[in-house]
């Protein structure tokens, strides 16, 4: 019992430690870049390869939706003044849509489309959790802040979309 | 972007004034509807035939107003653009966001 509370209370410091550390504002501008070019380079990938309508409707909306987020974003932080900065994260989400377009190259037709959505379902998954434990919690400037609370009702109706596809191509497979 | 929103919102309110003055003559009026954060705002309008509502989108990408069954579909309206409709009959109409399924609202004909 008190090994477990030591533990707990060990848990909790930690987690208070990473919410004090979060990112700062430059760090999370290159996260919300990245982030959304990952799925934009996806969507090029799909949109140009799937033969399926839905599919391929989906991945041009990731396409422009995404587009127009990213513009928000750089438009935003060059009147702020701040230059995006790397970070583990925004390397770690450049990384995963690297690996992800490679197996994405070596599939074709109906395997494609699933590995294409599955991978959907579950980025915009992380990327919300994302938005809402560390990028908006740790957001110092308002309007940086208020720019996530915008855009995130976007990443919900892609995720709803991207599963409701995922169903449709089970059904199909299935 | 907090600080522009009221100015926006301000924007609306006066075209939709000086359009309910220009129809003042055929006593038909203007309906302003926002799109902003993937959402119909207000998510019911109620209005009466020969009635115009503008929809004016705030969100970063395009979006439409499309009809369930029959009716209005507007195309796509770019981020910032605003799209408008009078309306021809009394009913229901459901509408959606065709390029967004979770978006869903009424217009209400009476």
């Amino acid at each position: 019992m008190k090994l477990f509370s030591v533990f707990a209370l060990g848990l909790v410091a930690a987690s208070a430690a990473v919410a004090a550390e979060g990112p700062t504002d430059a760090q999370i501008a290159a996260i919300v870049v990245t982030a959304n070019q990952v799925d934009i380079d996806a969507g090029e990938l799909a949109a140009a390869k799937s033969h399926a309508k839905d599919v391929k409707d989906f991945a041009s909306r990731m396409v422009a939706d995404h587009t127009g987020v990213t513009k928000s974003a750089v438009d935003l932080v060059t009147r702020l003044k701040v230059t995006p900065q790397d970070n583990p994260t925004s390397q770690s989400l450049k990384a995963g849509g690297e690996a992800n377009l490679t197996t994405l190259k070596t599939l074709t037709g109906a395997a494609f489309d699933r590995a294409y959505v599955d991978h959907e379902v579950a980025y915009h998954e992380q990327v919300l959790d994302a938005v809402d434990k560390v990028l908006i919690p740790s957001a110092r400037n308002a309007e940086l802040k208020a720019l996530l609370v915008k855009v995130r009702p976007a990443f919900v109706d892609h995720l709803a979309h991207a599963k409701q596809i995922q169903a449709t191509l089970a059904n199909k497979s299935g | 972007m907090a600080a522009a929103r009221p100015g926006a919102l301000l924007l609306g309110l006066l075209v939709a004034g000086v359009a309910s003055a220009a129809d003042t003559l055929s006593n038909s009026l203007t309906h302003a509807v926002v799109i902003d954060r993937l959402r119909f705002t207000p998510a019911t309008v109620v209005a009466k035939v020969g009635d115009r509502i503008v929809w004016r989108n705030h969100d970063p990408f395009a979006h439409t107003v499309t009809a369930l069954e029959g009716g209005p579909d507007s195309g796509e309206i770019p981020a910032g653009g605003t799209w408008s409709y009078r309306v021809k009959a009394a009913g229901t109409v459901a509408y959606i966001c065709k390029l967004h399924p979770t978006m869903r609202a009424v217009i209400r004909v009476q």
